[in-house]
């Protein structure tokens, strides 16, 4: 019953390796982890990602000894985690759980951050100098030191958090669990918290953290597992794991994995919706330019409608966003002027189309010709007009002309929603 | 301070009730059992400090620490304001076994503590194991068990009641709480059930700070939760069984003293137990003594006094939290 506990030596302690084996978890009936494998290296900085109810937490409460595991078995060094006793696992492993709002009586910062010395000290033994002295440490290198006396019920929820923080790391675990630890917190204390995570990381500690943020897990984990319901859809590097395919397959959603050029970070970038089914059969075609088609394109294929677009080029985020969504696309190589087939493939395109869009564009040179196709679409054509057209004008007033033309015997919608209500109202 | 408080109330304890005897008198009659002194008084005055008054007091003084204590462990264990050590339902139960042997007839000393001991025991274990989900206790269903189960107790003690004829008057008064049937031999029993239990409570004092930050960051503290939790309701189910096998149903010291004491101490329960301890006799002395003079030639169950206490007490406790609760 642990009333007096023979606790072992520090020494004995081995280097926290933990070993996630085949494990299967519920809570009560509901399968939360379905055959789960991890192995755990010191040092390693591993971020848990997923959607909400992926089995994120139930994977760090399972490790910590507070779910139990119904199949499969969790060891830390070799040693079944659920047949150590919790003072010695404490000494070993810490937790931040998710929410700080669970102090029921109010102890000072420093007394709370004491706490974690507990699995230090002997049953009915009493702190010890050096105990204070970690104490001081833990609540330095949270940056809490400057409350220690204040009350812990009178801080904000990020400056309990540290001191949550400071208790655990007052523990000297070799194992650190973070429970989305860092979720409720401003983006400036996130981020020192997870380079004070890095600096233990670098000491030999090993950090687990459920995080719920994609960004802020690329940036800081050596290693991400992207979990869905219960199952690890993907172990491996940030650059592995974070996928297109994967975020879609995990969060049911879309979005733009990229490297930054400059910092080589990770970005993503999560698109508002799932791509709706395509409801239509008619197609309504839109002319791209510099970035100002892919607005209409998003907000078309939103309402499931079928796009179509070109010409386009590859560097275009036009481009980026009609390959995002895979539509139909009549594309040319970069800086190039449109080529005799491309622009005769659009020109295919927009005859298919039912309606064709001629949103707010800038004319060149180089895009002339596409202007000249949508001349020759007759009245399926529908013009998108946010800014006068001699300020969009590149070409010797040629495409002032023709826009001049087309404007004088088509609709002309001034805002995107009323355009999009026209085009969807047409097509089926 | 408070042991002088505690020492003044157990003399005043002792010197007050239908006949005032003076504190001189008091402490010649103690030393006189001990080293032969100068007679100032009379058999009288000596059968009622040393046979009634004085087991009496201590008495008081020891159900008052146990509560108190107990009451202190409840409220760290559910992390409840609201908890106390009759929340598990063993009071009534206690009541239950009580009122069994009483209803069929057998008042007395040997009949009626074990039985409402056993009362208490039982439904203690009843709700702790109804409030298992898997391996792990569920402190709300551990606080509705309770519930229900102090309801089921309190109908049969009402039909017990109902039932019980001639009998009444005693069943009544022994629900109600009083401290007037103290014993040395009961003394005797509960000192040590009260002492032990008190130590055990005191030697988890960190633990019962790290269940203050929830259950799981305890464990991930250290603590060996479940096992906790089963020593601690084993050790106050017997307090409080022993309470109140000999003084009935004495309601609240549990509830309030853990408060009122905290506003001075702090949550630490290193400190915590030891004061409320100390408070709780104090404050069960204090209680009986108005029980037992307030009406001229009668005596009130003192159930009713800690009851007048803590009812607008936890009235208060509510409004005062209100905020923070809900």
């Amino acid at each position: 019953m642990g009333i007096l506990d023979k606790e072992l030596g520090p020494e004995t302690e081995g280097p926290g390796r933990v070993r996630v084996d085949g494990v299967d978890c519920y809570y009560i009936e509901t399968k939360a982890l379905n055959n789960t494998q991890l192995t755990v290296r010191p040092g390693e900085v591993i971020g848990l990602v997923g959607p909400n109810g992926s089995g994120k937490t139930t994977l760090i409460k399972a490790i910590s000894g507070v779910l139990r595991p119904q199949v499969g078995i969790i060891t830390l060094d070799d040693v079944d985690v659920y047949q150590i006793k919790p003072k010695r696992l404490a000494r070993q492993m810490a937790v931040v759980p998710q929410s700080t709002d669970t102090f029921f009586f109010d102890f000072t910062v420093e007394e709370a951050v004491l706490m974690g010395r507990s699995p230090h000290i002997k049953f009915l033994g009493t702190e010890s100098t050096h105990d204070f002295d970690v104490v001081r440490t833990a609540l330095e290198m949270t940056d809490v030191a400057q409350f220690a006396d204040r009350k812990i019920n009178e801080l904000s929820g990020g400056e309990r958090q540290r001191v949550i923080i400071a208790r655990a790391l007052a523990q000297e675990p070799k194992i650190l669990l973070l429970d989305e630890a860092t979720s409720q917190l401003d983006i400036g204390i996130k981020i020192e918290i997870f380079d004070l995570v890095r600096r233990l990381a670098a000491s030999g500690i090993a950090v687990i953290a459920a995080i719920h943020d994609l960004n802020l897990a690329a940036q800081y984990c050596d290693r991400l597992l992207l979990l869905k319901r219960g199952e690890i859809i993907a172990d491996g590097t940030v650059e592995e794991v974070l996928t297109q395919e994967h975020i879609a397959e995990a969060f049911g959603v879309s979005a733009l994995v990229r490297k930054h050029p400059i910092t080589n970070a990770f970005s993503i970038t999560l698109l508002p919706h799932h791509t709706p089914e395509e409801r239509s059969s008619e197609t309504v075609h839109v002319i791209p330019g510099g970035g100002t088609g892919a607005p209409v394109i998003h907000a078309l294929v939103q309402k499931g409608l079928r796009v179509s677009t070109g010409v386009v080029n590859t560097l275009d985020t036009d481009y980026d966003v009609a390959e995002y969504y895979g539509i139909e696309c009549a594309v040319e190589a970069p800086f190039s002027p449109i080529s005799a087939d491309v622009h005769s493939r659009n020109r295919q395109l927009m005859q298919d189309a039912r309606v064709v869009v001629l949103p707010n564009i800038c004319f060149g040179p180089a895009n002339l010709k596409n202007l000249e196709a949508a001349a020759l679409v007759g009245d399926k054509l529908v013009i998108l007009e946010e800014t006068p057209i001699a300020s969009r004008d590149f070409t010797p007033g040629v495409a002032q002309r023709l826009y001049g033309d087309l404007r004088a015997r088509c609709l002309v919608f001034t805002e995107l929603a009323t355009l999009v209500e026209y085009v969807e109202s047409h097509i089926r | 301070m408070l042991a002088g408080a505690l020492f003044a109330s157990v003399v005043i304890g002792v010197a007050v009730g239908p006949v005032w005897i003076p504190p001189q008198k008091i402490a010649a009659i103690l030393t006189n059992l001990f080293v032969p002194t100068n007679r100032t008084w009379s058999e009288a005055e000596a059968i009622i400090v040393y046979q009634i008054r004085l087991p009496r007091t201590f008495m008081a003084l020891l159900v008052g620490a146990g509560l108190a204590v107990a009451g202190v462990a409840m409220q760290a264990l559910f992390k409840n304001p609201l908890a106390d050590p009759y929340v598990l339902g063993a009071s009534s139960g206690a009541g239950f076994g009580a009122a069994l042997v009483i209803s069929l007839g057998l008042v007395s000393a040997i009949f009626v503590p074990p039985a409402a001991f056993a009362g208490a025991v039982i439904a203690t274990f009843t709700v702790y194991a109804l409030s298992m989900i898997g391996p792990r206790s569920s402190v709300s269903l551990l606080l509705l068990s309770g519930i229900a189960l102090s309801t089921l107790f309190s109908a049969l003690i009402s039909y017990l009641m109902f039932v019980a004829g001639e009998n009444l008057h005693q069943l009544v008064f022994w629900l109600m709480g009083g401290l007037w049937a103290s014993r040395w031999e009961y003394v005797e029993i509960t000192f040590p059930v009260i002492l032990v239990g008190t130590i055990i409570i005191y030697a988890y004092a960190r633990d019962l700070n790290l269940m203050l930050s929830g259950e799981e960051s305890a464990q991930h503290l250290g603590v060996a939760v479940e096992s906790l939790k089963k020593i601690l309701l084993v050790t106050v189910s017997f307090v409080v069984g022993v309470a109140v096998a000999f003084c009935g149903i004495i309601g609240f010291v549990g509830l309030i003293v853990p408060h009122v004491v905290r506003t001075f101490t702090g949550p630490d329960h290193k400190a915590l137990i030891p004061a409320s301890a100390l408070f709780g006799g104090i404050l069960l002395i204090w209680a009986d003594i108005v029980a037992r003079s307030a009406i001229p030639g009668s005596e009130m169950p003192v159930g009713i006094i800690t009851a007048l206490l803590g009812a607008p007490f936890f009235m208060y406790l509510v409004w005062s939290r209100r905020k923070s609760l809900f």
